[in-house]
This record gives structure tokens, sequence and C-alpha cells, in this order.
């Protein structure tokens, strides 16, 4: 583990407003100010349903998305401009989608900054607006916020704060998407700074931070030198109360990876990979999407893409691409128009390899094992 | 990098996607907050970029390049000396509700009565009281809530993939789906089923007479068509004539076409006394016209579009260009603004709203 602090923006107006009292906003604009980076790339926020990409250099426009997008599930990695020194916030899969993206030498992992955030999960924004509209009879127009908290799903509307154990939502068919509720990893430990709500004291306005590498430590150092941040040491019992609160988490998503795997019949799993890869319609928008994809509009799989076969070629390539190197990020599923469970269709094979070879994908710079054989090896 | 919340043009479900611009140019992202495809696309959508790469026209007159004002003037002189009666406009679908309404008073200002959307030969055969079920569809959550869909000579896993995803949920419910080909004699029994098939140029009539006959009883009937817009000039009532029969017949001599696309009238298109053309792509009908007017690329235009559920979606742009272009031909009196209040009036909506099904076959 590395060094943890509680943290948090200086200026009153940034912690007040930032989400866990602006420690990640704090950060970047000293990023910026010290000139570690030319930009930042972060989530600009238009509704409460709807973020997109931001790529600035503008203190002020990073002021204004200070706070965490639930609803706006995209991988980051995808958007850093190449030859660039830009810092990054980042949940687990966008920081594993960049280290596996540098690998494939789409990007350089010198050139960023990688500002981790704790992650519960995401939601798919049409979803979530049925779920407030549904169970709790709200205009979407209406919503202020949501988050979810201590096992909360928690709305803010205008017309007063709504409440559900999510685990209620999640059984009635809403709540995060579902590689989220799968994915095991909620700290991004592969970042250089990991920063969440867990093991702040209740009523603190501030971010647990914990620095992972060098350039983890120079980020904190530009906060401290801009005088943007405050800090102090995160005690033995915050440490253990995160600790606990992750293991929680992961405890729960192992729940739900058995759950959903349960589904699949395991005596003939191979109708239900064709019967749910039968219905591909070769858009290719699962392999646009792919952060760990690098083959681009060269692809081999590209040419395979054919009619008369049950399965593909094209997802048969892209099955063996990604059985070492998928991250379980999820884009690919969000974007299939016709609903392929594609990400639990590349976990089934991944998680199989991890488990078989001790590699997990996107957490360090060592090349994946498929594309190392090693002789008489198990490849 | 620019996000540009906008709409694909490929059909009448309208995907929401982002149009992004950076310095490298134009690129296709995918919209999630979008109610209609959730971010979602089929191949075209994805690809949409390359077509928004093709040329645009340049403002010309008989083959020559000239500046819009002239252009557009030409086209006015030109308009009043052509007999009304032997004139034609015809929209293709692909072109906002407010063009499509500013063409139509266009029309309307020239005395022109001869105006199609493509449709009208199979609208104006069809009995007044089911003229609305041809136009606006059904929410796509009714598919997904249907026990039974009837797909008629439609094949939504080719033509319209957001659509199958829809069936297949539907399915995944325990929907009973049905693939019917009427044209192999299969009869049609459409009680309580949500009905879809397609209406375009070629769409045999018969076999929308049969559906709407058949369908009586049915729970719905959703006509899926294959331009942006079809459905929003449909509503704003820009049918009449069938100008390719006319054109064929030589009893039209001078046509404005309004957005074209290929057709199978393209070869009579150079015999025509006059051929004006407004579009934001450069064409094969576009090189023959007498007088090109250029119009913005589909998604910098300001307006909106109808889609086959009944939502009322802006488009995503800022240039009224195209409005204006038709505007100024009629001669100025009217703006931007009076035509969109127009759409609003003749649409009954307050404006745009992607999160609203606004129009429905019931409300019409």
């Amino acid at each position: 583990m590395g060094k943890c602090y509680l943290a948090w923006a200086k200026d009153p107006e940034i912690r007040q407003k930032g989400g866990s009292g602006g420690f990640v906003t704090a950060t970047l604009l000293a990023a910026l100010k010290e000139g570690l980076v030319e930009r930042v790339l972060i989530v600009r926020r238009i509704d409460e349903f709807e973020g997109v990409p931001l790529l600035t250099d503008d203190p002020e426009e990073v002021k204004s998305c200070s706070s965490a997008h639930l609803a706006a599930p995209l991988n980051l990695s995808s958007y850093i401009p190449p030859g660039e020194r830009v810092a990054v916030t980042v949940k687990p899969c966008d920081a594993r989608a960049i280290i596996e993206r540098s690998k494939r030498r789409q990007i350089d992992l010198e050139d960023i900054y990688m500002v981790g955030l704790n992650c519960g999960g995401t939601f798919m924004p049409v979803r979530t607006m049925e779920a407030v509209s549904d169970l709790f009879g709200l205009d979407p127009g209406d919503v202020l916020g949501f988050e979810v908290s201590k096992g909360k799903f928690l709305v803010e509307a205008r017309s007063g704060t709504y409440t559900l154990p999510m685990v209620e939502l999640e059984r009635m068919g809403y709540g995060r998407r579902d590689p989220c509720r799968y994915c095991n990893i909620n700290i991004p430990v592969m970042a250089d700074l990991a920063c969440g709500d867990a093991g702040v004291p209740p009523g603190m306005r501030a971010t647990f931070v914990e620095i992972l590498t060098d350039k983890g430590d120079e980020l904190f150092e530009a906060g401290i030198k801009t005088s943007m941040i405050e800090f102090e040491e995160a005690g033995e019992e915050e440490i253990e109360t995160r600790v606990r609160t992750d293991r929680r988490m992961s405890e729960d998503a192992d729940m739900w990876w058995d759950e959903l795997s349960s589904m699949i019949d395991e005596d003939d799993h191979l109708s239900y990979y064709i019967n749910e890869l039968g219905r591909c319609i070769h858009c290719g928008s699962c392999k646009i999407v792919c952060p760990v994809c690098a083959c681009k509009d060269d692809a081999k799989c590209l040419d395979m893409g054919r009619e008369g076969y049950r399965i593909s070629l094209y997802n048969l390539i892209r099955l063996f691409h990604l059985m070492d190197s998928c991250i379980g990020c999820g884009q690919c599923e969000d974007v299939c128009p016709v609903d392929i469970p594609l990400t639990m269709i590349h976990q089934r094979f991944e998680r199989r390899m991890e488990k078989e070879l001790g590699y997990r994908p996107g957490f360090e710079m060592s090349k994946p094992p498929l594309q190392e054989p090693e002789p008489g090896g198990k490849v | 990098m620019e996000f540009i919340q906008s709409v694909c043009p490929g059909c009448c479900i309208n995907c929401g996607l982002y149009i992004v611009r950076s310095g490298e140019g134009i690129k296709v992202d995918y919209r999630k907050r979008s109610p209609v495809n959730e971010g979602k696309l089929c191949k075209f959508g994805v690809d949409l970029a390359r077509y928004y790469q093709k040329e645009r026209p340049e403002p010309t007159v008989d083959g020559k390049e000239v500046d819009l004002e002239t252009a557009i003037g030409e086209a006015a002189e030109r308009l009043k000396m052509a007999s009304s009666a032997e004139t034609g406009f015809l929209c293709m679908g692909n072109s906002t509700n407010e063009e499509i309404l500013a063409f139509k008073r266009l029309a309307d200002s020239f005395g022109i009565e001869n105006i199609d959307c493509t449709l009208s030969k199979h609208i104006i055969s069809t009995p007044e009281d089911l003229k609305p079920t041809l136009s606006v569809g059904v929410p796509f959550k009714s598919i997904e809530e249907a026990d039974r869909i009837i797909l008629i000579s439609i094949n939504p896993s080719l033509q319209y993939p957001l659509l199958l995803r829809r069936v297949i949920h539907a399915e995944k419910k325990g929907a009973e789906v049905v693939m019917l080909n009427p044209a192999e004699g299969e009869s049609l029994e459409l009680e309580g089923a949500v009905v879809i098939s397609e209406i375009t140029q070629k769409t045999d009539p018969m076999l929308i007479k049969m559906i709407l006959e058949a369908g009586k009883d049915a729970r719905s009937i959703c006509f899926m068509k294959p331009h942006a817009n079809l459905t929003g000039a449909m509503l704003l009532g820009f049918y009449g004539v069938d100008i390719s029969e006319k054109v064929k017949l030589g009893e039209i001599r001078s046509l404005f076409l309004l957005d074209p696309v290929p057709g199978d009238m393209d070869d009579l298109l150079s015999d025509l006394d006059l051929l004006i053309v407004q579009a934001g792509m450069k064409t094969r009908v576009s090189e023959v016209a007498d007088i090109t007017i250029p119009s913005p690329r589909f998604f910098e235009r300001e307006g909106t579009v109808v889609n086959i559920e009944g939502r009322v979606l802006p488009v995503g742009g800022t240039s009224r260009a195209g409005v204006e272009s038709l505007l100024k031909i009629m001669g100025g009196e009217m703006d931007f603004e009076d035509v969109r209040r127009g759409v609003w009036e003749v649409l009954g909506v307050d404006g745009a709203n992607e999160d609203l099904i606004a129009i429905t076959q019931g409300r019409r």
C-alpha cells in the first residue's frame, strides 16, 4: 500500500462544490499551474444523465466539472491525444485501458498522469432515467443529482430526496451496468493516485488519497507547492475502513459474477455463444470502442464479418485477441445494437486465462502472455 | 473536441449520436443518453463521418459557379416563368421539418400544387381516417411490451437494426414474432399484434392497402421509412401527386428537388426544362441541375425531425442557411422564426423534446 492521506481543496468554494472536498479538482488545477501537464482530460457535465469528455487547460472549465458523473459511462483512455502530457481522471477500467493502450503504442504512459477515482460502478443514462421515473414517479428533468452511498441509491430532486437500497434497485433490473456489477476492482491501484470516499470519517469533506507512484507524488507535491490542497495523514482506523469497504465491494461483485454466469449452462456454453454472437450485425462498434484494440482499420477481424457462419470469424478473432487483454470496461456491450453481452463473453475467457496464467491485463506494463508464448510453456 | 448532439439521417429511427469536431476532422461518437437508441448505432451510423465527408455542391447556374445570392435570385426568376401546372416540388424526406415547411410555403407562393415526399401515391390512395397510421409509427417501448409482433415484408436485421433490438427484447420477454410475406401468398391475420412493415416509393400500394384493411384489429401498425424525416414530411402535409410518375409521363417540365438521393427517375432529369436542386452534398442529380443551391450538411442544420416513434428531435446544428435560401426565393417576407412557429403549430407541439413521444397515431 502507498502513502495514505485525507486531503481536500484549500479553496473553500472548490472544497464545498467538489466531490469529497474537491481534492481532485484542486490537484488537476495544481498540475496545470505547475506545468506538469499541458491539459487535463475530464468529464463535462451536460446534465445529470449526460456527460462528454473535455480536454482543457482552462482552470474555470476544470472547476465547473468538479463532481463525479455516474451516468456518463465513458472510457476516457480513447480520448487521450498522443504526444501530449495530460492528467486524466480515471476509473479503474480507464486506468487499465491506458496501460494496455500504452503497451500497444497508442499512447505513452510516461506522458499521462492518472488521477484515479475509486469506482463502485457507472449507470446507463436512459435506464437510470427510467428508474427515477418508474420507482419514484419523478420527471428526470427535475433530478438535481444522484449518488450511491453506503449501499443506497440516493436521488436528490426538486421535490425532495428519494432513496432505495441498491440491492432492491438492481433486483428490479435497474442500477449499474452489468459489467460494473461484476467488476471487482474498485480502487484504481494501477493509477498514480487513488482517490475516494471510503475511509473518510463521517461529516468530513475530504478525500482518502493513496499515492501509488512517483508521478502520484509529483501530483500531490504540486498541490502542496501551489497551496491548492491541505491534508493530514490517514490513521489506521481510516485505512482499515477503506480496506473493509473495498473487500465488501469486491465480494459483492464476485456474487454478481457468479449469479450472472450461472445463467449460462456450463454443459452447453457453446449454444450460448452461438445464440448470442449469432445476432451480430457486424457494425464494428464493439471494436471501435474497445480501448485495448489497436488494429484500427487494418484489423484482420474486419475482413471476416461475413454472412454464413453462426459465429463469424470477426467475433472469433476478437475473442482470441481479447482473451488475455479484456479489461471488462463494458464499452462493447454498451454500444452493441443487438445487445450481445460481449463483456460477459470476453470476461469468461479472460478470467479463465487470468487464473491459468496469473496475468491481469491493465495492471502493469508486461506483455499479454498470448503475445509472448514460452517454449514448452502452457500457451 | 467539440461534441455536437445530433441524430442519424440514415432512416426514420433517427438514432442519437455525437458528431465530434476536432483538429482531425469529424468523427461519430456514441450518445448513450439518447432515449431512441441508448448509444447504439447500426453500420450506417458508425460510418456516418464518411457520409458527411462527401463534397458539398457549389452554387451554380447553368453549370457555372456563381455566388449564392445569384443562384437564389435566378431560381426565383425561373420559377416565376415556369408554368405552375407543369412544375413540381419534390422533397425526399432528408430535410428538417423547418426546411420542408419552408419548401411547402414556397410551393404555395408560386401556386404549385404538385408536391411530393416520394410517398404521395400511397397517401392519397389511403382513406382519410387511416392516413395517420402511414405517417407516425409506435413508441419502441410498446414494441418491447407486445405479445405478438408481425413483420410484413421487412427484415429489420438488414434494414433497421435498431428496431430489431426492440423486437429481440420483446421476444426475450416471451412475445411471438412472425415474419410474413403476403407476396408469397401468406395470409394476414393481425388481430392483437403489433404490425411492422415498411413504406417506400417502390412499395406495392396493394400491400399497404392489405395491411391497413387486415390491420383494423391489430394493436398497432408501424410503417418504417427509409429516409430521415419522411414522417415529418407526411405530418407537414408535403404530399399531393406522384411526381416521379408525372416526370415519366412528361407532365412535369420544371422540378425543384430538396435534398435528393439517387432514384429511378434520375435519367429523366436532364430532359426537364428546369431542374433546381438544393442539397447538402454533391450527387449525380446536383451535377445535372440548371440551378444548384448548397445547404449545410445535415448535422449543421438548425431544426428538427420527427422520428418514427413520434419524438420531435433537434438535429443539433446552428445553421439556418437551408431554410433562409428557400425563404429568399419566396421573397424574404418570412424568417426562420416564422417557419419554426409554423412547424410547432402544424405538429401541435411546444418545441423539440427528445424525451417525449409528442405525436401519436391517436392524436392526429
